[in-house]
Formats: C-alpha cells, sequence, structure tokens
C-alpha cells in the first residue's frame, strides 16, 4: 500500500490490518503517533538515555494491549494514554516528584508591580504585543519557564497550547477530571507569565 | 460594562477564547490599561508556547520498534505461560516438602484439639483469601489504566 494510501487509512482499518498480522501497520501507528508521544516523553523524562527505552516501552505496550482497544477514543489518544501511564510509572518507579517544580508561585504583588512598571514605561496599546523588549528571545524564554514547571504542568500545558487537544481528550490521557486539567493549566500560565515578566524585569534593569 | 479589574483566570480565558461573555470583558479591557497589559502578556507568552519546536526522538522510532516485534504477535506474550510454570514450581515445591516431612507434621499437630485445629485452619484460609483478593483488586485497578479502552 503505498504511503499516500496509509494517510487515508482510518484508526479501525489499522489496528484491523495489524491484528490480521500485518506488522507494516503498526509502522504506519507509530508513524502517526509519535509525535504526540515524543512530546509527552519529552515533557516527563528529562534523561536521554531513558526516553529510547520507554518510546519502545510504550509502543510495545500499545502492539501488546491492541486487541483490547475498543475504538471509544482517538487510537493516538489511547496511545498518548499509555505513554503518559509508562512515563509516570517510570517517574514514581524513580521516585521523581511530578507536582514540583523549580519555581514557587510569586505573589500576585510582583506581578501588579511588575505590571504598573510596563504601563508606565512603554504604555500599552491595542495589539502592542510589539512593545516588549524580549519578543526576539520570547521562545527561548518562554522554554525556559516550561522547563521550570512541574512535570504534569509541562504536560498539560504542551498537549493543550501545542497538540490543541480539547480539555476531554487531556483528561483521558493523564486520568485527570476536566476540572483538574483547567485548574492546573491556569497555575501553570500563571506561573509562565511570572517567570515571563521576572525576565522583562530583569531584563529592564540591564 | 465591568468595573472591576478581571482576575487572572478571567484574563487567561479571554486571552485563549473561553468566555462566554466577551463583549462585556472586551469593553472592560479596551478601557483598563492594566487588565489591557494582562492581556498582551498573556498573548505574548501563549505566541511564545506555541512557537515551541516539537520535540523529535534521534532515532528512527518505527525501525526501531518494528524490529522488536519480528517475531510477536499483538496480544502474544510469555506471561501466561511464566505464570502457569511458576505455579506448578510452588505446587511442587509445598508437595515435596509435605511428602518428606509428613511424620514431623504429623506429630506437630498430635496434641492439638482438633477444634483448634479447625480454627488455625478456617484462620489461615481467611487471612489467605483476604490477601488473594486485596492482589487481585489491585492486579485489576492496574491493568484497568490500559483497558480503558
Amino acid at each position: 500500500m503505498s504511503s499516500n494510501t496509509w494517510q487515508n487509512t482510518t484508526d479501525r482499518q489499522l489496528v484491523d490490518r495489524v491484528l490480521s498480522g500485518d506488522t507494516n501497520a503498526f509502522g504506519i501507528i507509530v508513524k502517526n503517533t509519535q509525535h504526540l508521544v515524543a512530546r509527552i516523553v519529552f515533557d516527563t523524562i528529562t534523561n536521554d538515555g531513558d526516553r529510547k527505552d520507554i518510546a519502545q516501552d510504550i509502543y510495545l505496550k500499545a502492539f501488546q494491549k491492541l486487541p483490547t482497544f475498543k475504538f471509544q477514543s482517538k487510537l493516538s489518544t489511547w496511545i498518548a494514554q499509555i505513554s503518559y501511564n509508562t512515563c509516570i510509572d517510570h517517574l514514581r518507579k524513580k521516585k521523581l516528584v511530578l507536582l514540583e517544580g523549580n519555581t514557587k508561585e510569586q505573589d500576585t504583588g510582583t506581578d501588579n508591580d511588575m505590571l504598573d512598571m510596563i504601563i508606565s514605561a512603554k504604555g500599552i496599546s491595542e495589539g502592542s504585543a510589539d512593545i516588549f523588549v524580549i519578543e526576539k528571545d520570547l521562545t527561548r524564554i518562554v522554554k525556559k519557564g516550561i522547563e521550570k514547571l512541574p512535570t504534569v504542568y509541562k504536560t498539560l500545558v504542551t498537549l493543550y497550547h501545542n497538540e490543541e487537544l480539547s480539555y476531554d481528550e487531556i483528561g483521558t490521557i493523564t486520568g485527570l477530571p476536566v476540572g483538574t486539567v483547567k485548574s492546573y493549566l491556569f497555575r501553570a500560565r500563571r506561573e509562565l507569565k511570572t517567570n515571563l515578566l521576572l525576565h522583562y524585569k530583569k531584563e529592564d534593569l540591564c | 460594562m465591568l468595573t472591576k479589574h478581571l482576575t487572572d483566570d478571567e484574563v487567561q480565558q479571554f486571552v485563549v477564547g473561553e468566555l462566554n461573555y466577551e463583549k462585556e470583558i472586551a469593553q472592560h479591557i479596551h478601557w483598563c490599561e492594566k487588565c489591557k497589559a494582562k492581556v498582551e502578556v498573556y498573548r505574548l507568552l501563549i505566541t511564545g508556547i506555541s512557537q515551541q519546536p516539537p520535540p523529535v526522538f534521534d532515532f528512527d522510532v518505527s525501525a526501531t520498534v518494528l524490529k522488536q516485534f519480528a517475531t510477536q504477535s499483538p496480544g502474544t506474550t510469555n506471561d501466561k505461560l511464566l505464570t502457569w510454570v511458576f505455579i506448578f514450581i510452588c505446587v511442587g515445591l509445598t508437595g515435596t516438602v509435605f511428602y518428606f516431612f509428613r511424620g514431623f507434621l504429623y506429630s506437630l499437630f498430635k496434641g492439638i484439639t482438633s477444634i483448634s485445629i479447625y480454627l488455625m485452619v478456617i484462620s489461615a484460609i481467611t487471612v489467605i483469601a483476604i490477601l488473594l483478593v486485596e492482589m487481585y483488586k489491585k492486579y485489576q485497578k492496574e491493568m484497568k489504566i490500559l483497558d480503558l479502552y
């Protein structure tokens, strides 16, 4: 089958082909889902050496469990769920904390001071995101901020904003109630905002 | 129009387009410098997040995984065989111990009344049953994570 035809193949067709013994069809499943798996693995596992083993472990589990897949979600969501659970199990075995990051939430006073400073120093007009000196380094600064977030927050932020998954899908993957997903996302973005503002303040002082 | 400042959560919801009463909020943001600044910061932050390059594995995942599956088909594992081998070994060992030490075991329980033996046996069976149920529940709970779909 050509690659174009494979791209149009549904989850059910792919699963049926794998179950009938066509392992190449599983290769297509891997190709279709590896970006999402990579996102979860990179967000949760910091050790490069572990990532390869974990990625293989995830797909081995998916392959073994494929006969139990009931098509109640997208295949990619199901594999993402296996990925998340495998990574969390790995962290638990290594006794690494999931909800503790390198940053502590700053008090709102710091944020307010900095916002006042931004307003008075630069002025705010509509669509004025470009007022920030830091914009050219935005990607780098935000990346650093994301790295400092607790593992769970990091995963939620990237699944929501980068993979553009719905709250329900994120809840299915992580096993968290939708309300908790929303609440963690609010906290994560607040921490990232504080980090961004602190960086802006530093740059402004330089 | 809203007269008090938006909360941080409201600003976030506005920026990601989740507020049902956006018009009122938008009006407030238009006039309120402080909330406008917050909105701009969050917009900048979300731009920064979406600009993050996607992570990529530094090896061919598909080839590596398929190489492992060359000798397998989905759903086949050696787990069941291993379980039965383990059970067989355990039963065999227990039987052997009982066979060789039957005389000692008989003398051990010889002086005890039958009611005491019944009590001990019932207690032992109850404890083992409770432990087995607990183990099975834990196993089912862990397996449910992967068997949901």
